[in-house]
């Protein structure tokens, strides 16, 4: 059991601690990071044998509860560091934050960790299909933006006469 | 046009990793990849550069003193990382140490109380530069280079002679007011500041216990003293350590509570 946790976490600590700070302010990788791997000790029997849409899960989950965590501490108010968007690219980035967090999510898992729909839909904790749709309609939405803003233009589609 | 949108999205990403790559590859977008020629020249010459920021900024002590590299020291095992995580989540909030418990590290072994401990030090990202366990069960705390010297002793408070008797870490300095004589008495020095250390007793005698020096980036030494018996009487016990720099002067002083 051990043997297999050293083995998860030489293999995906890195993995897991960039898909933190894609999402996280620098003040909190290390705690997600820590109690991310302190959860997959404890369950260690339940990991799956491709381990990491799981640890992105619990990673998500442990960063909502810090999230939580920090908005009680203080009262309500946004947190002082906000977590890192996309970068060099301005007119994205405002597109980009400009969306839902459940948009913005299943892009980021798309774009960013590079994961397939099926390994996307562990991390959301929804079904392929679910996820594969909610994927689409996001992608919809930020080009919807990026052509508002002039920044990107569809391929016209072909029209059946 | 999604792949497109998708692509630009990843060439966007905030923490890049080579699987951007992979995945503009994937959606048939050419990345800046560097050539592999320039890529060796690049990292032959980032190597050139650390070579000789090392040499630049390597202190005189490190010349004299015998360093060990912590990168190079065996990894934690995950028992000691989950004891490092703890030391994070346990803490009030805003006051995480913040240590990198994957990049903990064995330093070394002593005999303490008659069994065989071991030190184990995790370099830290928060207001500590480092934390630091004497395991199993011993003692340990975080520590910056704004405290030279950083000490917790161990004493077995008076019990009930009924009762086993449980031993007590207690931070010096603290003022906390513990009965009892100190067993053993561990802690960490900070390089930069730090050359000598003496542990003195309540009968004017001292001791200059064994410090193991640790390179950057915890970038201090580390020591276990294990007192010997016939000191663990209330008349003799051990009442402090000092700290001197390289010209012999005392720059820090902790004082051990029990007695």
């Amino acid at each position: 059991m051990t043997q297999r946790f050293e083995q998860i976490y030489a293999d995906h600590r890195e993995a897991v601690r960039a898909y933190v700070r894609r999402r996280a302010p620098d003040p909190l990788v290390d705690d997600v990071v820590s109690e991310t791997f302190v959860v997959c000790l404890r369950r260690i029997g339940q990991v799956p044998p491709e381990p990491l849409p799981w640890l992105y899960a619990v990673a998500w989950r442990t960063l909502a509860n810090e999230r939580r965590k920090q908005a009680r501490n203080t009262h309500g108010q946004p947190l002082p560091v906000a977590p890192p968007g996309p970068v060099g690219d301005g007119v994205l980035a405002k597109a980009f934050n400009a969306l839902s967090e459940r948009d913005r999510e299943v892009l980021r898992l798309v774009a960013w960790e590079g994961l397939s729909l099926s390994d996307a839909a562990t991390v959301l904790g929804c079904s392929g299909v679910t996820c594969r749709v909610r994927y689409h309609r996001a992608k919809a939405r930020l080009a919807s933006r990026l052509e508002v803003a002039g920044s990107f233009r569809a391929e016209p589609k072909e029209v059946t006469r | 046009m999604t792949d497109a949108l998708i692509a630009r999205l990843a060439a966007a990403n905030p923490v890049p990793n080579d699987g951007l790559h992979q995945l503009a590859e994937r959606v048939g977008v050419r990345t800046s990849r560097v050539p592999m020629r320039r890529r060796w020249l690049m990292i032959a010459l980032a190597t050139v550069a650390v070579l000789a920021a090392i040499l630049v900024a390597t202190p005189a002590w490190a010349l004299v003193r015998d360093v060990l590299p912590f990168w190079n020291q065996p990894s934690a095992p995950s028992s000691v990382k989950v004891v490092f995580s703890h030391m994070n989540r346990g803490a009030p909030a805003g006051m995480s140490p913040q240590a990198v418990s994957g990049d903990s590290r064995e330093i070394e072994q002593a005999t303490i109380g008659g069994e065989t401990k071991t030190l184990w030090v995790a370099p830290s990202t928060g207001r500590f530069d480092f934390c630091w366990i004497w395991g199993p069960n011993l003692a340990g705390t975080c520590s910056s280079s704004a405290q030279p010297l950083g000490v917790v002793y161990t004493t077995i408070p008076p019990h009930d002679p009924g009762q086993p008797a449980q031993t007590t870490n207690i931070p010096a300095n603290s003022g906390y007011p513990e009965n009892g004589v100190p067993l053993w008495v561990t802690g960490s020095a900070i390089s930069s500041t730090v050359s000598d250390l003496v542990i003195r007793f309540r009968d004017g005698s001292s001791v200059r216990p064994h410090i193991v020096w640790v390179s950057a980036p915890i970038n201090a030494g580390f020591f276990a003293y294990d007192i010997p018996a016939d000191r663990q009487s209330s008349g003799d016990h051990a009442t402090e350590v000092d700290a001197f720099d390289q010209n012999g002067k005392l720059i820090s002083k902790q004082t051990i509570m029990g007695g």
